[in-house]
């Protein structure tokens, strides 16, 4: 069995690894450098209870075995490679400023406690208690033990050296012109590298995790063309004395949420634009975050910014993942995990490689089948 | 013109072409449904963009139906 | 039964069953959009006329939203009478309806309609052939010139649009009802299902709303309250209701009664 898989990010690196442990044969096409895309510009919060939105609430089940087994994972990778991820479970906080906010943070709490997650209240003296740097006149907070952060561009590194030690061909710089599809099963890609020459990668099993990219394969029939859509989100980073950190839990504040770095940057993020893949840093967006930080934060004012950047989180139409088979054989989906990528890595990989194994699709991932939206068939 | 400004960008005419050619040109489909063009703030309906022609220094504007209340 | 499901909304000559008309905008994803709308059970769903995105990543609201609905053109953004003209003209090329909601904000913070360009693109936009529904004040004086102009109904507010805080002036929306001669429809303010209610009972034809579902924390279930809202307020209003009194009346017979 060969497995091609489109599009070089933690999705398609993790899958391929796990793949490659097992023996099978399976090479790894990525447009340009590996993970660098939303795999990098994201901020590897590990947020499966705090982060659940009431319209996502069937995404809860996958997202919580996903963070079960992430110090799994974390360590596994860690062993295989000799590099640290940065995995830290101390829990995460999210904060009410004003009095709306709190009353806000109330009903996103009871949603919480109706899904019977572990997430407790706390009053803003307890807030203060465990993050003295915090706004001092906010009014409460709510503390989710079991999340966390792992340290995303460290878990690219990691995936890329574990996928070669494991012996998966990782062909950078190389772009996916078409899948090659006949009698209605893939039979490989048509792939062109930086000196533009055009080759055909045979294959039995094509793994599209191509994130925001994913609609524009070509080469899919019609019914398979991939209702995913670039949703761009403008970060920053700052730099904190890692001695003297102004903040150690992951923070979610009404405008934006804080990622402390045990080496003192401070991750803020992030804008939610419907922009293509424009790529532009703006105003709006730098001040939006900026302020939304200093509000809860107000001690970053004398930190220097360190690094500004964007990413493209790939939406699907009902924002949840599209995972497992199609009415193409041999085309696999791993796509559309929107602003859950890192998150959901190691349920997707364990998931999509068993459903490759087995032939049939694993139950987890039956709900995010693309099949769920053929109701909705564009005209 | 000040149609507020919506998830497109503005389209500019940089020599004389048909609608159609301009669309094509955009990558936009001409025959893709719920289209409407504008042109110096005065409809171009579909059956004239194969002859209509544009000249640089036009106000287009390309719509589509969009999310609204 | 008969006499109920007889019942129908005309607007122009056109009938509809349903009474609820539903916006488009401000749903967290597209597919509750499409859930949202199909649940409401509306015929017409409002849209806005944009600029074409040119990126080819983004699937098209009205490709997925189908030929399902009547899509009912918005002038929002508009804020004088020829833009109003050019946007409803645009949607009757792209959309095929000479149908048009139109709608120029007089004021960013409030939203309030522009009463005197709603009057002068009515009186233009009905010469020009447009079934024109516009989106006006809770106030009698205006609707009844609108509809002198020609409009085909009148769309007053209940509160600004977004606010949620229902219908502020019940009376004005009654005196309307009441005088238009026209179908009223209830447009903005609507914040949850017994506001939609209330503005059946208060005699209007229908209920147009987009906020209140688009950003509940379940807008899918937000959608079959309102409609469910929309029917029981209608029936209430031609059930004839009770007067309010203020004393009580015992319900339960006075005679037989044990131990007398």
């Amino acid at each position: 069995m060969r497995v091609a898989i489109i599009g070089g990010g933690v999705i398609g690196l993790s899958i391929a690894w796990r793949l490659a442990q097992l023996g099978v044969t399976v090479s790894v096409f990525e447009t340009g450098i590996c993970g660098r895309e939303a795999s990098w510009a994201a901020a590897g919060m590990l947020a499966a209870h705090i982060e659940t939105e009431p319209t996502e609430e069937g995404l809860l089940p996958l997202a919580r075995e996903s963070q079960r087994l992430w110090p799994d994972f974390a360590a596994e990778l860690e062993r295989a490679t000799g590099l640290n991820v940065g995995y830290r479970a101390e829990g995460t906080m999210m904060v009410a400023l004003t009095r709306d906010d709190a009353e806000k943070l109330r009903f996103t709490h009871d949603l919480h406690r109706r899904m019977d997650l572990p997430i407790s209240w706390l009053s803003a003296a307890e807030v203060l208690s465990r993050e003295p740097y915090l706004n001092p006149r906010l009014s409460g907070g709510v503390f989710s033990p079991l999340d966390g952060q792992v340290d995303n561009r460290l878990v690219v590194a990691a995936l890329v050296k574990a996928c070669r030690s494991a012996g998966c061909a990782i062909n950078e710089n190389t772009r996916v012109d078409r899948v090659d599809v006949t009698d209605g099963r893939v039979a490989g890609l048509h792939v062109q590298g930086d000196d533009s020459v055009s080759a055909f990668y045979p294959a039995d099993i094509v793994v599209m995790a191509a994130g925001a990219w994913s609609r524009a394969i070509q080469g899919l029939p019609t019914r398979s063309r991939l209702p995913v859509r670039p949703v761009k989100g403008q970060m920053l980073a700052l730099r904190m004395d890692p001695l003297a950190p102004l903040l150690r839990h992951v923070i979610w504040a009404p405008n934006c949420y804080l990622v402390p770095r045990l080496d003192g940057r401070l991750i803020i993020g992030a804008t939610t634009e419907e922009r293509g893949f424009d790529r532009s840093q703006t105003a709006g967006g730098t001040l939006a975050l900026l302020d939304g930080a200093w509000r809860a934060l107000p001690g970053i004012e004398e930190l220097p910014i360190e690094e500004m950047w964007c990413g493209f989180r790939p939406g699907s139409r009902d924002d949840l993942p599209i995972l497992g088979t199609t009415d193409t054989e041999g085309l696999i989906l791993a796509t559309g995990h929107h602003r859950n990528g890192i998150l959901l890595t190691p349920i997707t990989a364990k998931a999509i490689v068993e459903t490759i194994i087995s032939g049939t699709p694993s139950e987890l991932i039956r709900p995010f089948s693309l099949a769920r939206f053929e109701a909705t068939v564009p005209a | 013109m000040s149609l507020k400004p919506g998830p497109g960008g503005a389209i500019t005419v940089e020599v004389p072409e048909t609608i159609a050619a301009l669309l094509s040109r955009h990558a936009i489909d001409p025959g893709i449904r719920y289209l409407a063009v504008a042109v110096n703030g005065v409809v171009v309906r579909r059956a004239e963009w194969t002859t209509h022609m544009a000249r640089k220094g036009d106000t287009i504007e390309v719509v589509r139906p969009f999310q609204g209340g | 039964m008969t006499a109920m499901s007889e019942d129908f909304l005309t607007i122009a000559g056109d009938t509809f069953a349903s009474r609820l008309l539903i916006g488009t905008a401000g749903y967290p994803n597209q597919q509750t959009m499409l859930d949202s709308v199909s649940l409401s059970g509306a015929e017409i769903v409002t849209v806005s006329i944009r600029r074409i995105s040119l990126d080819p990543y983004s699937e098209s609201m009205v490709d997925l939203l189908g030929d399902r609905f009547r899509l009912l053109p918005n002038t929002a953004g508009c804020a004088t009478v020829k833009d109003a003209i050019l946007t409803a003209e645009l949607g009757r090329e792209a959309l095929g309806t000479n149908w048009v909601k139109l709608e120029i904000i007089g004021d960013r913070e409030t939203l309030y309609p522009d009463a005197v360009q709603l009057l002068a693109a009515t009186e233009e936009l009905v010469k020009l052939g447009f079934i024109v529904l516009p989106y006006c004040n809770d106030d009698l004086v205006t609707c009844l010139k609108l509809v002198d102009l020609g409009a085909a109904a009148v769309m007053p507010l209940g509160s600004p649009i977004g606010s949620g805080r229902g219908i502020a002036n019940p009376i004005a929306i009654e005196q309307i009802v009441r005088r238009s001669g026209v179908p009223v429809i209830l447009d903005a303010g609507i914040g949850t299902a017994s506001d939609a209610t209330r503005a059946m009972e208060l005699g209007c034809a229908a209920v147009l709303l987009n906020t209140a579902v688009a950003k509940a924390d379940n807008p899918r279930l937000m959608a079959r309250a309102m409609r469910a809202a929309v029917e029981a307020g209608r029936h209430a209003f031609r059930a004839g209701r009770i007067p309010q009194k203020r004393h009580a009346e015992a319900s339960s017979p006075q005679l037989g009664l044990i131990g007398t």
